[in-house]
């Protein structure tokens, strides 16, 4: 069976664990007609499974605070060929990526830069536009002028930013290869019906625009709800809602320019271009 | 042991000020101070090499006192290369150097009136930032800009050998020189302090051949929004004159334009001029131009 390595990567609170804990929710029993299912079952699924019965019962999935990473190994099957792919992704806790940030890289990141074929990279970065990104910095940024000493932390980069230097390292370490872009918690963003995630992206991001454009040449935008909803805003009625949802399948969903809920379209789009 | 007790002291003297005259290896003095340097923060002149491409980068730089609004205008130029997918005919694509300009941005965001370059300084910050930019035609251009803490420019009012080892000026396709209007328009005092200082800068440079009558330059009043009544304005007609005419004496001619801006604004009209001015690409004949600069750096590190 043909392996394939993707490397998961997002700063923290970026919504990698919530994927693969929606991934495996959605696709273990390999009966929902997506574009990748499981093909079988892994002979040990204990992680995964503890974080799909979170996002099973709208629980928070736990986010990873593990030092190394775990890989998670999953048998899958393309629908339309029938092949059969041993898909790996590491579930790295998002401040080994931060730390990037701060010229402080770990070994285990560099080896999956160099075993993977393509980034399925998560931000979450809400819905606000730089100008209200710059004023919640503002807000929220405490001063740290101490006589005269002031130290600017990664924390204190602009979000957009941090994103651009992680992407920046990975092009170093990676090169020009396949990377699909989702952005996360998409329930809660603020676009118009219909419209496209990419214009989206060039309206609301476009410094991250700007360099992934400039340095990748196959590349694809997502917007990604794994959990469905926030969670915070759920009543009893509503998360019973939610809940059938997930038994048809429909609960969590990606979007390009319209919703769908084959959650495994990012991965299929990397697999399609490392060939 | 005199000459060690000299370089201690001078390496105390780098330690605090953050800046490193002698070799400009800045990096380890900084680590010294500030802690590690993060991922793609400011370089020194040292690794101009870095931003050597097939194509000649633009240099500028930018020249001014403490307090003059140097991190204030950068930072503004940044701000609006971000947030726009497209600012001035240019996309903002690259940097080596993000963590540099969101240092300058970061200053302004905690305290905007607390935001000498006195700190900067302490921080050991480094000065040299790079912007690669795309036209809409597609073609990539690099603008490498020169922001040194204004405390530098104070050291080269009094000293040659602070000159000496400084390999942009000399190099720059274009100058800025910034002057504070708010200053520059309140007491007689301040404004003879602001001229004499340029004037001891002007003079040096000029004796160690930094800059020419083929230099490129312009000036920027900065925070011309402090300046609002019909006095200060007249103040400042005639003040600009008297400035003027001392860039004029030293670099043997006049600068290409002054402008009056206010950084604060991003839609101000004056300042994004500048800003055109800053990351147009060079033209072909300046293009054409020897790389000096370049190769002084392939010499230096044979």
């Amino acid at each position: 069976m043909e392996s394939t390595n993707i490397l998961l990567a997002g700063l923290p609170a970026a919504g990698k664990s919530t994927y693969i804990a929606a991934l495996w929710a959605v696709e273990k029993d390999g009966k929902s007609g997506h574009l990748l299912t499981c093909d079988e079952r892994p002979s040990e699924s204990f992680y995964v499974d503890g974080m799909s019965d979170n996002w099973t019962v709208l629980k928070e999935v736990r986010r990873t605070t593990f030092a190394q990473p775990v890989e998670i190994v999953l048998p899958m099957k393309r629908q339309n060929t029938g092949k059969k792919i041993n898909l790996s992704l590491p579930d790295f806790k998002g401040e080994i990526f931060q730390q990037i940030l701060d010229n402080s890289v770990s070994s285990d990141v560099v080896a999956w830069c160099e075993k993977s074929q393509g980034v399925l990279f998560m931000l979450n970065l809400g819905n606000s536009s730089p100008e209200m990104l710059q004023e919640q910095i503002s807000d929220t940024t405490k001063p740290r002028v101490e006589l005269e000493k002031v130290v600017l932390l990664p924390n204190d980069i602009d979000p957009a930013i941090q994103n651009v230097l992680l992407l920046k390292y990975l092009y170093s370490k990676m090169g020009d290869c396949p990377i699909a872009l989702c952005f996360s918690s998409w329930d809660s963003a603020d676009y118009s019906d219909g419209q496209d995630v990419e214009e989206w992206v060039k309206a609301n991001h476009p410094c991250i625009y700007n360099y992934v454009s400039a340095h990748f040449t196959n590349y694809r935008y997502y917007g990604i709800s794994a959990q469905g909803a926030d969670y915070t805003e759920l009543d009893e009625k509503s998360g019973d809602e939610l809940a059938e949802k997930a038994t048809r399948k429909e609960r969590a969903y990606v979007y390009r320019n319209k919703i769908s809920y084959d959650i495994t379209e990012p991965l299929d789009f990397l697999i399609l271009g490392m060939r | 042991m005199i000459e060690n007790m000299g370089e201690q002291v001078e390496d105390i003297i780098n330690i605090i000020t953050g800046t490193d005259s002698t070799s400009g290896t800045g990096t380890n003095t900084n680590a010294k101070v500030n802690g590690q340097l993060l991922f793609c923060d400011a370089k020194n002149q040292s690794e101009l090499n870095d931003f050597i491409d097939s194509e000649r980068p633009k240099l500028v730089a930018l020249v001014g006192f403490a307090n003059y609004g140097k991190s204030t205008f950068i930072g503004a130029l940044y701000e609006l290369l971000i947030q726009n997918l497209n600012y001035s005919g240019y996309s903002f694509v690259d940097s080596d150097t993000y963590v540099g300009f969101e240092r300058r941005v970061f200053l302004r965001r905690i305290n905007d009136e607390d935001t000498s370059d006195t700190k900067r300084n302490v921080l050991g910050e480094n000065d040299i930032l790079n912007l690669v930019l795309r036209s809409k035609e597609g073609k990539i251009h690099q603008v490498i800009l020169s922001d040194k803490a204004g405390e530098t420019y104070l050291k080269y009012t009094s000293s040659d050998d602070e000159v000496k080892d400084d390999r942009v000026l000399e190099n720059a396709d274009l100058i800025v020189f910034f002057v504070d209007a708010e200053v520059d328009t309140q007491k007689l005092a301040d404004h003879i302090l602001i001229a004499e200082k340029y004037e001891g800068l002007l003079t040096r440079l000029k004796a160690q051949h930094k800059i020419t009558a083929l230099t490129s330059y312009i000036m920027v009043y900065t925070k011309i929004d402090k300046v609002v009544s019909d006095e200060r304005r007249k103040k400042l007609a005639d003040r600009k004159k008297k400035l003027s005419a001392i860039f004029t004496e030293n670099i043997g001619k006049e600068p290409d334009q002054i402008y009056e801006v206010n950084s604060k604004d991003l839609n101000h009209n004056t300042l994004n001029q500048v800003f055109e001015k800053i990351i147009s690409p060079l033209t072909s004949v300046e293009a054409a131009k020897e790389l000096d600069w370049v190769k002084m750096e392939i010499d230096n590190q044979k």
